[in-house]
């Protein structure tokens, strides 16, 4: 069982919280009490929307899904056993729900993304790891993304899924294998190819 | 497909970190966690058959019975298949068909049709009617049948 590490709020932008107690707060919640819901919702809602919104590419849908996943959560968490840490159970909800989801409505991807976040003064940055010989020079950071997240959008679900998890969130293969219901070596193969088909629907901007 | 340029590799890798910085508008989670609790405090609504089957049976054991079930068919029909082949396979050859339709209604009955009918008599084959006909004869050669003693 992986222990949720962090002990500091995401929600209040890093501010440190006196002590997270997941286990007091689940058995809290558990006899219907709304103020230990809300913590664990505090806790845990920007990663659980960072996973659907990347999986996903659409803010609308992004939210919706964070907040039924949370709902069903609650209600079902008499169901939880504690066998894991609330926060795989949690996540386990959130992809099983993402990916039902982008299966149902395959044909049907609209990209709504994000702005950058304001104190990130990276576009340069991020604009320098393009190759000089892209087919579009004088391309901008929004429309790098767009690029970035449609190729996330051709690769299967389960391949978005450990590339979001691992590459963009940075959880370890070990946690990722726990969500995913499957071994360590399932993680990395899923990793390898969906890294190989991104840099294959990339290549023609990441050249050297 | 080839294995991954690293410098490609490395800048892949730093493009998709780069999508951590990719934020909801303002307040967004300020407000998140209200919509949640209003949302929960809402009925539930009924769940689906589908739903409740989910949460009630297990998808192992549901598998497991609908393929004994499925066994359990197949053999029923099996023997059920064999006894009436058993059945069938006793009765003598020649009541199987009480009453054979007479040859001459048959070939009546293709009349109809614009194909020739000709009644031609069964003969036995050619070959069994004159045995070596069309055999090339050759003549034997006298050394052959001459016995060689040892002298």
């Amino acid at each position: 069982m992986l222990e949720t590490p962090s002990i500091v709020s995401p929600a209040k932008g890093g501010e440190t919280m006196p002590e997270w107690n997941e286990q007091e707060h689940v058995s809290r919640a558990r006899e219907g009490d709304m103020e230990a819901c809300d913590a664990l919702v505090q806790q845990y809602q920007e990663r659980i929307y960072a996973t659907i919104y990347h999986m996903t590419s659409n803010h609308e849908d992004a939210a919706d899904l964070a907040q039924e996943t949370f709902i069903k959560a609650f209600r079902k968490i008499q169901n939880f056993k504690g066998d894991s840490a609330f926060f795989t159970w949690l996540y386990r909800i959130a992809v099983n729900n993402t990916i039902n989801f982008i299966r149902s409505k395959r044909r049907r991807v609209i990209l709504s993304i994000n702005q950058m976040d304001e104190d990130w003064d990276s576009g340069e940055e991020l604009l320098g790891l393009v190759s000089k010989d892209t087919p579009q020079r004088d391309i901008d950071r929004h429309e790098l993304q767009g690029i970035l997240n449609a190729a996330m959008q051709k690769l299967s679900p389960n391949h978005r899924l450990v590339v979001t998890l691992h590459d963009v969130q940075g959880l370890p293969h070990e946690q990722i294998g726990e969500i995913m219901d499957c071994n360590t070596n399932t993680v990395r193969t899923r990793l390898h190819y969906a890294r190989k088909q991104l840099q294959a629907h990339l290549s023609d901007y990441l050249k050297p | 497909m080839t294995d991954p340029d690293p410098t490609e590799f490395d800048k892949l890798q730093k493009l998709l970190a780069s999508k951590k910085k990719e934020k909801p508008e303002d307040g967004f989670f300020d407000r998140f966690s209200d919509r949640v609790l209003t949302r929960l405090e809402e009925p539930a609504p009924r769940p689906t058959l589908w739903e409740r089957l989910n949460d009630q049976v297990d998808p192992f054991r549901a598998a497991a019975a609908i393929f004994a079930m499925l066994i359990g068919v197949g053999v029923w029909y099996g023997l059920n298949e064999g006894s009436h082949l058993a059945e069938t396979g006793l009765e003598p050859l020649g009541q199987a068909e009480a009453n054979p339709e007479p040859l001459g209604q048959g070939l009546d009955a293709l009349a109809g049709s614009s194909l020739p009918l000709t009644k031609s008599k069964a003969e036995p084959p050619r070959i069994l009617m004159n045995p070596g006909a069309g055999l090339a004869t050759r003549p034997a050669k006298a050394s052959s049948n001459t016995v060689h003693t040892p002298k």
